[in-house]
Order: structure tokens, then sequence, then C-alpha cells
């Protein structure tokens, strides 16, 4: 009964620790992440997403709409006032962001979800996973070209949500 | 005797109550001095002065483009019939000053019709005030809209058409419009501004007025069946004359006083001119996507503080820029050579093309002669600032969209999107401030190699002679 107690905490400083964030794979439920140590800081992604595979190339895409409601909505469900009001205390510049890729393809369906991170990022990764997961589940990326210019089958958008932004209902104007 | 003295008494007090009441009848009720009324009216609420002011200028109904003399230049000039300010003095004298669009664009002129009439509402002859702001009060004007602090000078233009239809020394132009010419403008100008930065015009008989400008703000509301519509802020501004006189003595050339200040009050109503008639020269857009221009470049100067520098930056030097098409071009181009953007087509009318080619405007301007001299070594410079600008602006200030810089030559080089978003990430603490270049020379040069590899229509040679100071100048006019 104690082994079970101590590998369920165990299991709990995983999720809602902070991240390690040396080059690894780090399991978190069923996920897999991969974390990648870059130039100015690391990238975490799932790496259970089909479209991650070698070789997969997409256009870059300056802009697109969706619904910045929806998005609003489901980030202050994974970070709750508190949660914000914590961060900003955490965070050496007040302004705790979340800097992310979407993969989109061709329906504007998000596929996967690359976070870039710098070191002093204090977010865990089960709040990643609960974004990750809400973002692919609900959010829909409209009016991107794809004329001639456009040669790949998959899209990428890349974006930061600031969470105070989120908070006060800026982020939705 | 008594009977006769009682009777004396009646007859008596008969008398006192007709003397009275004669007396009441003869008091004449003091009447409530009339306010002064000012208000903003449209041509719809006032048809009469309108036609009237169509007639005496010589337009016909449904016109409002014509042209003025205004001494040096002819102006072309658009009646807004749609905010005339209306005055009513306290004896009941109707004056209404017409907004009158400048359609050359000079950012520091402004220009009124002026209709007056007299107490028994028959109207004097129009005529033009044309206000010419000081260098040090355009910025000012164009930051708050108000004439609070007017600094400079204004100029009578009198609409001179006899019964004939032919305006005395003027003519009509041909077809095309604002084909319509008026206009004698009065010698020298009257200084506004307690003499300030506006002079007289050197002539040798200008009649001058000293006078200063008073600017009210107040709010209208209309209300119906208990529900309001936002207020509506209104200004006012009016000239409140000080002292008037010929600076020689002499009298004015054809001896008429038109020229002369009109007493009292003048009421003074101000177009901001739209953005894009500040800055466009030529036009070959359809209609149709001139409006979208329009409505993109309003959105620019809605966004980020360095646009916003950066327009300032073009219009108060009278930059004038071209549009039009250039289906060479992968999304837009200026062309240094004709100071011309040109989109690939209407699709391409986007905030980002116009902020780009904008910027490579105020470029050409900035370093001294121009981007003529970057067409090989140096081009990668120009076009990488002009993106990295872009790109670390949305950093700071927007919502991190990136990348103008690795847009569709990343698409190879995916990870590259990935490291140059880490980089402006890192560079700007998260977003949470720009930098001062020194901080990241070494890495910006480094990124800018990274551009020119993955672009080949830029790779061309890099000069490290040349920081980026078109886009830090702007960024610490606005920190």
């Amino acid at each position: 009964m104690r082994l079970v107690i101590i590998l369920l905490i165990f299991s709990v400083n995983i999720g809602y620790g902070q991240i390690d964030t040396r080059s690894k794979t780090l399991q978190f439920g069923e996920k897999e992440f991969k974390i990648d140590n870059r130039r100015n800081g690391f990238t975490l992604d799932n790496e259970n997403n089909i479209n991650l595979k070698e070789g997969y190339e997409w256009n870059v895409l300056l802009n697109a709409k969706y619904d910045r409601h929806l998005l609003q909505k489901l980030v202050l469900e994974v970070f709750p006032t508190n949660r914000i009001n914590e961060l900003q205390n955490k965070t050496s510049n007040k302004k705790p962001s979340i800097h992310l890729i979407w993969h989109i393809n061709p329906s504007g369906e998000i596929c996967s979800v690359t976070f870039l991170l710098q070191d002093s990022n204090v977010i865990n990764i089960s709040e990643f996973s609960s974004l990750e997961d809400k973002m692919k589940q609900y959010i829909k990326v409209t009016d991107f070209k794809k004329d001639d210019s456009f040669s790949k089958d998959f899209y990428t958008l890349t974006f930061r949500i600031r969470l105070s932004k989120i908070l006060d209902g800026s982020f939705v104007k | 005797m008594k009977k006769f003295m009682n009777s004396q008494k009646w007859w008596l007090a008969l008398l006192l109550i007709i003397v009275v009441g004669c007396q009441q009848d003869e008091v004449v009720p003091i009447e409530e001095p009339k306010a002064t009324i000012r208000r903003i009216v449209t041509a719809k609420d006032v048809p009469e002065v309108a036609q009237t002011l169509l007639q005496k200028i010589g337009l016909s109904d449904g016109n409002s483009l014509f042209s003025a003399n205004t001494g040096e230049t002819t102006s072309q000039l658009k009646i807004n019939w749609d905010q005339i300010m209306q005055l009513v003095d306290t004896t009941g004298r109707e004056t209404y000053a017409f907004g009158l669009q400048d359609l050359d664009d000079d950012p520091k002129t402004f220009y009124n019709l002026i209709m007056r009439y007299n107490a028994d509402h028959q109207a004097h002859r129009p005529y033009i005030l044309k206000y010419t702001m000081a260098d040090d009060f355009v910025e000012e004007f164009y930051a708050t809209g108000s004439l609070a602090n007017f600094k400079g000078a204004t100029q009578k233009i009198m609409i001179n058409r006899p019964a004939s239809g032919t305006p005395r020394g003027t003519a009509f132009l041909g077809a095309g419009d604002g084909g319509l010419t008026v206009g004698e403008p009065c010698p020298g100008e009257t200084s506004i501004g307690g003499g300030g930065d506006g002079g007289s015009g050197g002539e040798d008989s200008a009649y001058e007025c000293h006078s200063y400008l008073v600017t009210n703000i107040w709010y209208s509301q209309a209300c119906s069946s208990g529900v309001c519509d936002p207020p509506v802020e209104i200004s006012r501004s009016q000239s409140i004359v000080t002292e008037c006189g010929w600076t020689n003595g002499s009298t004015s050339a054809d001896g008429s006083n038109d020229c002369e200040p009109d007493d009292g009050e003048i009421p003074i109503i101000t177009i901001i001119p739209d953005p894009l008639d500040l800055i466009m020269g030529n036009n070959e857009l359809s209609p149709a996507d001139t409006e979208k221009l329009r409505a993109t470049l309003n959105e620019l100067l809605d966004s980020q503080c360095v646009y916003q520098q950066m327009f300032n930056h073009l219009t108060s030097n009278n930059i004038k820029i071209d549009f039009g098409y250039n289906p060479n071009t992968s999304s837009g181009g200026f062309n240094y050579r004709t100071g011309a953007i040109g989109f690939r087509n209407s699709d391409n009318i986007t905030l980002a093309t116009l902020k780009e080619e904008l910027f490579h405007a105020y470029q050409h301007d900035h370093y001294t002669g121009g981007l003529g001299q970057y067409t090989g070594t140096g081009r990668s410079n120009i076009e990488f600032e002009a993106k990295f600008m872009a790109d670390l602006i949305e950093t700071v200030y927007g919502n991190g969209f990136c990348c103008t810089a690795f847009g569709s030559a990343a698409n190879n080089y995916p990870q590259v999107v990935i490291d140059y978003n880490l980089w402006l990430s890192a560079i700007t603490d998260g977003g949470s401030y720009t930098p001062e270049f020194s901080d990241i020379i070494l890495d910006y040069f480094y990124w800018m190699g990274i551009f020119r590899q993955l672009n080949p229509a830029y790779n061309y040679p890099i000069t490290t002679a040349l920081n980026p100071t078109a886009a830090f100048d702007l960024i610490n006019e606005c920190n």
C-alpha cells in the first residue's frame, strides 16, 4: 500500500513539477513528449502525433483566422485566474506567455502543437498536454491561402498566447 | 358737500386705476437674451444655405468640387456637406463654416468655406479661410485633432462671382471634377497665435489681424424612448480677433473692404484628411482596391507605434507614394526610382505587404543616398531589416505571428522557424521589451546570413557597415 502511494506521489510530481529541459523523451500518461534543446531554448512535442514523422514538411502561414473567443475559453480552462496570477508572480518579466506552433492539415484541423519554451518557463507538462488536447479537439483554422506558392500538404502557424491578455479579455479584441 | 367729496374720492380712485392701468400697459417685458447657438449640421438640415452657397460659388447642384486660387497655387477643394458648423449669434445673424477637403493633401493646411448672413437673413459673399499650421503644430494637430494650441496663419480668399456667372478675375477650366476655379486671395495673411510662427505674406498692403483660437469640447447624445446612443464628442473652435489694421496704412488693392476680417466670431470646422489621401500620389488601383488599401492603411495606423511613427515621418516630409499593380513581385514592391508601391494583385493588398513596402519607402528616405546604392551589396541588409522589424514588433506588441523573414523560404527548413522564434523570444525576454541593437548585433547578422541563404531572391552580399538604424530609430522613438 505504501509503495502504491509513493508511486502515485511520484507520478503526480512528474505531471506538475517543472520540466527537465535536457533533450529527452518524457512519458506523460499515454503521451511521449520529446524535449529538444535549441539554440535559445527548447521545444516540446507530443511524439505520438503522426505528422511529426521524419520528412514531414509544411508551409508557413503568416496569418489565419480562428475563433479567439473559443481559444480564450480553452486556455482559461487549463489556466484558471489564480494559476495565471501565480505564473505572473513566478515569471521574471511578469508576462507569462505560451509560444507555440500549430500544425494544421488542409481542412484547418490542428494535428499537433509544438511548444516553444525558454529556460525560465514555469508551465508544467500536464498543462501543455491538456492545452494540446483541447486545441486539437475544438479549434479549427480557416482563411489560409492555398495558392500556387503553397506546395506542401500541411501548414504551420506560429504565435504566442500572452496569459495576462487572456485573463483581461484583451486577447479577443 | 360731503356727497361731493365722496364723489370726488371715487373719481380720484377711478383716475388712479386708469393711470396705473395705463402705466402697466406701457411696461415692456424684458426679453431674455438669446444664447449663441453653435452646432454641427448637414446640408440636409440647411438646404437653403447649401443652395445659396452653390449659386454664389457657381457650382451646379450635387457638385462639391472646385479649385481655389490661393495666390501662389491653385488648390483642389471638396465641400464636406455632412459637417457644417452653424453659428447663430445673439442678434440672430447666422454664420456657416463648411469643411473643405484639400485634395492636394498638404498636411499643413486646411480650409473652411465661410458663409455669413446678416440679421435680415441676406447672404454675404462667401469666402475661403485658409489655415496654415506652423511646423511645430502640425504633429500635435494630427495626434490630438485639436486646435487648442494652434500656431500658424490664416488667409482670406474671397469668392468673386458676378451675376454673369463667371467668377471675377478667374476662369472656368475645362472638363473634370473641380474644373471650376474661384478665388481672389486677399493680400497678406492674418496671423494667428499671437503673432507666433505665422507671419504676413510680405505684401505691401497687408491687412493683418492678431487673433487667437479658443476650442471648446462638448458632448451630444441622441436619445429615443429612453434608449440613448453613445455620446458624440463635438469640438468647436472660434477665432477671437484682438487687433486689426493695414501694416502700411494703405487700403486694399481694389479699394474694397472685403478682405477686412468680419466682426464677431468665425466658426471653424476641421477635417483631418484621410491618411491615404495624405500619402497617395498617383493612383492606378481600382476603386475597390483603393478602398481596400485605405482600410489596410487605417489598420496599420491602428497597430503599433513604430508604424505610426513611420507614417508620420513620410507624411510630415511630404513624401508621396504612387500606388498601382506590379505582377512581377511576389506580393508587392517599392520602386525607389519612381517612389511607387505596386501590389501583385488585389489579394496582396494586405497589412503585412503594406507594412513592408511602406517601410522600404521610409528606408529610402532614411538612408542618405537612398536605396539605389543597395541594389547589390547591402540589399540583403535592407530586406532583412524590414522583415526583422516586422517580426520583432509582432513578438513584442502583437501576437507573435511569425515569421516574415522566414515565410515560404522556411518551408524546406522548418526548424529555422522554431529557432528564429526562440531567438526572438530570447532577445525580448518572452516578448516583454525591445532590445538595443548593440545587444543583438552578432545574432542579427547571423540570422541575416540564414535569411540570405534561404531566400535566393535576396542572396546578395551583406555589408556589416549598414546597421538597421531605420528600424531602431523608429523603435527607440516608441520606447
